[in-house]
């Protein structure tokens, strides 16, 4: 680890471009003990930096790869369950629109059947009222007739009566009572009568 | 409907007027009193007023049994009834009376109605023809009514001969209605 640091601090001062040497030793040119006493202080600042947050760092690294696995390990898993989750709703829902079309059949013939029995029950109350009304028709015909028949006679006998009363006189009343006596006497005796 | 109660008075008082030989003249003054008694309002308050002593109401038919010089069966029969408080079934009783010496006698009672009069010789061949039919002497009276149109109607007992145009009529009118 610290020959890594070390190899870092070589890249940064190699890194310092050639002209900035080359500007040093002359009144106006390079602060070569300036920047050596930079250079000096990074490089110090560097080690007491990986001197006390090295450990720390890279704990933090490599725990964080290992965190960064479990949060992958448990995203993966998240998903499969969430996939899982995903195909068992998915499962069910189509459970539930076969559901949903049999309870809809269900009901669909339950209604076919429920409206041919309201239908069947409508022609059967319709015949029977038919039914009715022609009995009562022919009844009140029956009864109309007879009524006319009733007055018909009616007037028949009550011209009749007319009649006789002007026509039964003595004699006819006479042959009437002849006719009467000679039915009771052929009448049985009846004793005790 | 007579009332049993009436039946058994009327049997024994018969009886009696039989042993007695007196019961055509017991029929007369039982049929005259009971008669009275339907028709006067005034004779029913009293012998039926609770309020008058019998006594008193035994006094009043005695009276009358001695004005109208009634047998000594008579006022008996009608002072019981006072006593039992049977007086009111005096009609019923003088009915069944009547009917059960027409049954000693060998009589039948007949009403006749007409439409019009009837001749002696008409209601003689009736007479005759019940006599001939009951085989009893027969006690007839006749009436007349002008709706029987023509014919004869008699009733013997509970018996009717029917032989009136009226009836011939209403017989021809319901055949009729029968058969249309």
């Amino acid at each position: 680890m610290k020959n890594k640091i070390l190899y870092i601090a070589a890249l940064l001062i190699a890194s310092v471009p050639m002209d900035a040497f080359a500007a040093g030793g002359h009144g106006d040119g390079f602060p070569w003990v300036s920047w050596g006493v930079s250079v000096v202080n990074f490089v110090i600042f560097l080690g007491i930096l990986i001197y006390f947050a090295g450990p720390k760092i890279q704990d933090h690294f490599s725990t964080r790869r290992e965190d960064m696995l479990a949060d992958l390990n448990e995203s993966k898993r998240l998903r499969e369950e969430a996939e899982k989750k995903f195909e068992e709703y998915s499962a069910r829902l189509e459970k539930l629109d076969e559901e949903r079309k049999a309870l809809l059949e269900d009901y669909h013939e339950q209604g076919e059947a429920e409206k041919e029995r309201l239908v069947a029950e409508a022609k059967k109350q319709v015949e029977k009222m038919r039914a009715d009304a022609e009995l009562i028709i022919q009844q009140e015909m029956r009864r109309a007739v007879s009524a006319i028949e009733e007055q018909a006679v009616d007037l028949a006998i009550s011209l009749a009566e007319k009649q006789l009363t002007e026509k039964v006189d003595d004699n006819a009343q006479s042959r009437i009572v002849a006719s009467y006596v000679s039915d009771l006497n052929e009448m049985d005796s009846a004793p005790g009568a | 409907m007579r009332n049993p109660v009436s039946k058994r008075y009327a049997r024994a008082f018969l009886e009696l007027g039989v042993a007695n030989g007196s019961y055509s003249t017991l029929q007369k003054q039982l049929r005259e009193f009971a008669d009275a008694f339907g028709e006067s309002r005034d004779l029913q308050n009293v012998v039926l007023n609770p309020g008058v002593r019998v006594d008193e109401r035994r006094n009043i038919v005695r009276a009358i049994g001695q004005k109208q010089g009634w047998d000594t069966m008579m006022l008996n029969l009608t002072l019981l009834l006072i006593d039992k408080d049977r007086i009111a079934l005096v009609q019923d009783i003088a009915d069944v009376f009547d009917a059960m010496v027409d049954e000693h006698d060998g009589n039948v009672r007949a009403t006749v109605t007409s439409a019009r009069s009837l001749n002696p010789t008409q209601v003689g061949e009736i007479k005759t023809a019940i006599a001939k039919m009951t085989g009893k002497n027969v006690l007839l009276e006749t009436s007349v009514d002008e709706a029987l149109l023509g014919g004869v109607v008699t009733r013997v007992g509970g018996k009717v001969f029917d032989g009136s145009v009226r009836t011939q009529l209403q017989t021809l009118k319901d055949s009729i209605l029968q058969d249309v």
